[in-house]
């Protein structure tokens, strides 16, 4: 297994959010799908997707709707809503921003400025 | 407010949020171990494997209810679980359990039953309504306020011509004979007008109160007190409607009165009974002006608006009026001319004498309060210690994330269920207590002291607070400490490694103060149980146990001398013949416990009684012979009375040994002379009643004339006035050779079976001798003659059993705090003896450091003992000591012996401790 690497601080919302846009999706296949889309590279407790659902929930940004599993079981799957979808494209943008303005800052050599 | 409709909603939704979380988590972890099975895991390690991987379950689980919103505030939330697990730690500390609930109990059970009872008896109310508003009309007589005093005409003047008072009423006292079916007892009576019921807004508890029809046409009905209701039918709601003979006449009974409601009289001298005002014969007045037959106290209840000095002015100018109009004579007992009446509140009449009664009972309330000082004081030790041993557990767990409010929950649940189970247990005691103490006690032949323990709120109230005070206090305190992160901290530093002694001043401070109060407690108490000894082995000369005594009055009905005899005659008749009873015997007095005894003045021949000169006196008893069987007193020299002494023998005398020394300077003085007369009939008071400031009624005045007798023998000595009091002359005379007029006599039978059975043939002998004989009081001779020793006795069973309970209770707190401390001290005593402390070093140490507080703690409660019994003293009996050395050294040493086994035992284990386990305990 590779070295984990912890969870930048906010960042976990925007990962979850990005999970579930990928189509609906119960908490563990959230999980899943995260672990997928960074490559396994995040140190990160299973059950801390939870608090993270529940949140997101409760702002609006997805919704939950009980079904049943693979293997017969109930199962909360979750939905990005329209809103979601909007906070999602501007966190994205956002983060993107960020990015390239800390990796401009980290570009520069002594003698530059 | 949220309607129930909403909070029920609330609820339900709160119930399906949590059970899809579960399941949400559920499916989780069953998805994870699935996968983990299909990864070639076994399935036990798959499960495991996903649990760790999930992480702190219940954490994830709070935080998702934060993010829903619920955390804010759920009181409801989890109360079984939370009640399940408070029980579940409960039952896994039997002993702190056990001790905090019994700490719970007495606190509460007892100090309510006992306040109560004392509230019964010293604080009682009136049972009159609004008893602000009631003033009666006084008279100021030699720097006095008389009550009273005021005859029918002027009264009704009086009512015509005022205007301060809504309501106006009229009573006066009578002590007639009242004969049920059973007895002919006297008791203390109130004729009342019309209004008087309406003005002192009494309803009766039964019945009907007397009305103004009643009055207008002298209807011979009456109302009875709840005590002679009891007392007499039994508390049956048959009784009215029956007929009571009073003063000779039948009356019918029309109701009862409220339980609290005895009248305008003073404190347990309470009113017995009431009639018509226009119904009660009175005593003779021939000769006398209705305008000065005054013998009306009047009451009024003020009408809205108006003053007590409005009423005085008014109250005054029509008395002046009065004056004018019909001067009065001087009354015969020299009371005041004029009717200088002023109004003052009905309330602050008796305020002087209250005041006495009052303290009295301040003082048992002080010591009942002691009791729950020690309660609260051991249920806060208890907590606190067990406080103290979760401390690192709640660090812990904070740590990891439980929140402020789950602990301080968890505390507040625990303290509520050990409040529950006090509770219930306080409750039994309290029904328990209730039931025996809801008794009448007699004090002496006359006054009756009514229990009737009904639960006082307020003191129900105060106990409980001040027991939740104390265990939410002391319990919440380490977990709320713990909610300030540097606390924290140390606290965590603390349960690491390092090895500081443990913060004990605050358990040190309760130990003392615990201790402190216990002792002064029971040195206070240890005065009731040096009474209770004195008086277990007291020898009074007379044979108390086995003895039934009547006492009948003759006085009050006016009977003559002679028809009292033949009375008398008939009633030694039928007792003799009475089954059970060995001895019997008339005599006119007792040596000591009665109230209707008369006194003698003695002399030698050679020193003639003058009016003038100091003489000697005493108790002067005239019986009939087997008076000195019957008592159990012993001849030493000569003999008793025989059929020689009669009216027409020679006069002859007895004297009690102590009186022979002292006229004679010998015992040895049968066939000498000597010279007695008659002195003012005595009523002995009894103590405790006069201590309360109860009124012992006039004495006749007797007929006196010197007589010479004839000593024929030496009666061993008694006591004399009142038991204990042993320092008194006594002679007795043979009954027909009394000169001294029969107003009083009493009917003595010595039996050889149980002395109530005798009582009640006694009751039964006289009624078969005289149906009309006014009885005074019967009773056993204990009962009779002990005085307030039966309230003494039942004073220091109570205070006996209280200090006797808070020593218990000091005892087991102080083991439960000490050797809590100690076992807090496991680590630093293994770090000792690792440095090379030997076990006698840690024994000692330990010894050491439990001593000081419990020390402490006598020296400062001997001090609150000395000044206890100070205050105690001043209401008792004047035979006790303030300073008794035997009671001051033993009390503490139960105390001490306690201490050293608290100490003792932990300081042993701990000596024994291996270092290196030590070391390893957290």
């Amino acid at each position: 297994m590779p070295s984990a690497d912890p969870l930048l601080p906010g960042t976990l919302d925007l990962l979850i959010l990005k999970a579930v846009s990928l189509g609906e999706r119960h908490g563990y296949g959230v999980l899943l799908r995260l672990q997928q889309m960074t490559g396994g590279g995040l140190a990160l407790e299973q059950g801390a997707v939870y608090p993270a659902l529940y949140r997101l929930e409760r702002q609006g940004l997805i919704s939950g709707k009980w079904g049943t599993s693979d293997n017969n079981r109930r199962a909360k799957f979750y939905t990005l809503t329209p809103e979601g979808r909007r906070r999602l494209r501007e966190e994205e943008k956002g983060w993107q921003r960020m990015v390239d303005i800390i990796a401009a800052a980290l570009r520069h050599r002594l003698g530059e400025v | 407010m949220p309607s129930f409709r909403h909070l029920f909603d609330a609820l339900l939704s709160r119930a399906r949020f949590e059970r899809d979380l579960r399941d949400e988590l559920r499916q989780h972890l069953e998805a994870r171990t699935h996968d983990l099975v299909e990864s070639g895991i076994s399935p036990a390690d798959a499960t495991r494997q996903a649990r760790v991987e999930f992480g702190a379950m219940e954490r994830f689980k709070e935080q998702c209810r934060d993010a829903r919103g619920f955390a804010a505030f759920r009181p409801l939330h989890g109360l079984g679980g939370d009640m399940r697990l408070a029980a579940r730690r409960l039952m896994a500390a039997p002993l702190f359990t056990t001790f905090a609930v019994l700490s719970l109990a007495v606190g509460i059970g007892v100090t309510t039953a006992a306040y109560s009872v004392v509230a019964s008896v010293f604080f009682k109310s009136s049972g009159i309504a609004d008893e602000r508003d009631l003033a009666s009309v006084v008279t100021p007589w030699g720097g006095r306020l008389l009550g009273g005093g005021i005859s029918t005409p002027d009264f009704e003047d009086l009512r015509a011509g005022q205007r301060a008072f809504g309501a106006l009423t009229a009573s006066a006292f009578f002590v007639p004979a009242v004969a049920t079916r059973t007895t002919t007892d006297l008791m203390r009576g109130e004729a009342v007008d019309g209004a008087y019921f309406s003005t002192l807004g009494i309803r009766p508890l039964i019945g009907r109160g007397i009305g103004a029809p009643d009055v207008a046409t002298a209807a011979p009905v009456a109302v009875l007190s709840h005590a002679l209701w009891r007392l007499r039918f039994e508390a049956s709601p048959d009784a009215v409607g029956q007929t009571i003979r009073i003063g000779g006449r039948e009356f019918e009974i029309i109701g009862v009165a409220p339980r609290e409601f005895e009248g305008l009289s003073r404190p347990f001298d309470g009113t017995r009974l009431w009639i018509p005002l226009t119904a009660d014969p009175g005593r003779p007045t021939t000769g006398v002006a209705e305008r000065d037959r005054a013998r009306l106290q009047v009451l009024g209840r003020l009408a809205p608006g108006r003053s007590i000095e409005q009423a005085s002015a008014e109250l005054s100018t029509i008395g002046a009026n009065l004056d004018r109009t019909y001067p009065r004579a001087a009354p015969r007992n020299g009371g005041p001319v004029t009717r200088a009446w002023v109004a003052r509140r009905f309330a602050d009449q008796h305020a002087g004498e209250d005041a006495i009664v009052r303290r009295f009972g301040l003082t048992l309330i002080g010591l009942v309060a002691l009791v729950l000082v020690v309660a609260c004081t051991n249920l806060a030790n208890l907590v606190l210690a067990r406080g103290a041993t979760r401390q690192q557990e709640f660090a812990v767990r904070r740590t990891i994330g439980a929140s402020r409010w789950r602990l301080v929950r968890e505390q507040v649940t625990e303290s509520l269920l050990l409040a529950l189970l006090g509770g219930g247990a306080a409750w039994a005691i309290f029904l328990a207590l209730g039931r025996v103490l809801d008794v009448d006690l007699p004090i002496g032949s006359k006054l009756m002291v009514s229990f009737a323990p009904r639960l006082d709120p307020a003191a129900l109230i105060m106990a409980l607070a001040a027991l939740l005070v104390s265990l939410v206090v002391f319990g919440l305190e380490p977990a709320l400490r713990l909610t300030r992160e540097p606390e924290l901290r140390t606290e965590l530093a603390a349960s690491a490694g390092s090895v500081g002694v443990p913060k004990a001043r605050r358990h040190r401070a309760l130990v003392r103060w615990q201790v402190a109060i216990s002792t002064g407690f029971f040195i206070i108490a240890s005065m009731c149980v040096k009474y209770a000894v004195a008086e277990a082995r007291h020898d009074s000369g007379v044979d108390l146990n086995r003895l039934a005594i009547a006492t009948m009055n003759f006085w009050a009905q006016q009977w003559d001398e002679a028809r009292a005899r033949q009375t008398l005659a008939r009633v030694l008749q039928e007792i003799e013949k009475a089954p059970g009873i060995n001895t019997a015997a008339i005599s006119t007095g007792v040596p000591f416990g009665a109230s209707s005894t008369q006194a003698l003045t003695f002399s030698t021949t050679d020193k003639p009684i003058t009016e003038e000169g100091q003489f000697e006196w005493g108790i002067g008893i005239a019986a009939t012979p087997r008076f000195f069987q019957a008592m159990g007193i012993r001849l030493v020299r000569g003999r008793g009375f025989d059929d020689r002494d009669s009216a027409a023998g020679s006069p002859v005398v007895v004297l009690s040994e102590q009186t022979a020394r002292r006229l004679f300077g010998t015992s040895d003085v049968v066939g000498r002379q000597m010279l007695i007369r008659n002195r003012t009939l005595m009523r002995q008071g009894h103590s405790v009643a006069q201590k309360l400031a109860v009124p012992v009624p006039r004495a006749p005045r007797l007929a006196s004339g010197v007589r010479t007798a004839t000593i024929v023998g030496v009666a061993e000595n008694t006591d004399v006035v009142h038991l204990f009091k042993s320092n008194g002359d006594v002679a007795y005379l043979p009954l027909d050779q009394n000169a001294g007029g029969l107003p009083f006599a009493m009917a003595i039978a010595r039996t050889a079976g149980d002395p109530a059975v005798a009582v009640r043939a006694l009751r039964d002998a006289l009624r078969r001798a005289d149906p009309d004989v006014a009885i005074e009081s019967t009773g056993t001779g204990l009962a009779t003659l002990g005085g307030p020793t039966v309230f003494l006795r039942a004073a220091s069973v109570f205070a006996v059993s209280l200090g006797a309970l808070t020593l218990l209770l000091a005892m087991v707190g102080l083991f439960g705090v000490q050797s809590h401390a100690i076992a807090q001290r496991t680590r630093e005593i293994g770090v000792r003896m690792s440095f090379g402390a030997t076990a006698a070093h840690i024994r000692a140490m330990v010894l050491k450091d439990g001593y000081r507080p419990v020390l402490e703690g006598l020296a400062l409660g001997i001090f609150i003992g000395f000044v206890g019994r100070g205050i105690v003293r001043a209401y008792l009996w004047e035979r006790i000591g303030l300073v008794d050395p035997w009671m001051f050294l033993a009390v503490p040493v139960p105390l001490i012996l306690a201490a050293f086994l608290a100490c003792y035992v932990p300081a042993r284990r701990a000596s024994r401790i291996d270092p290196n386990e030590a070391l390893r305990h957290s």
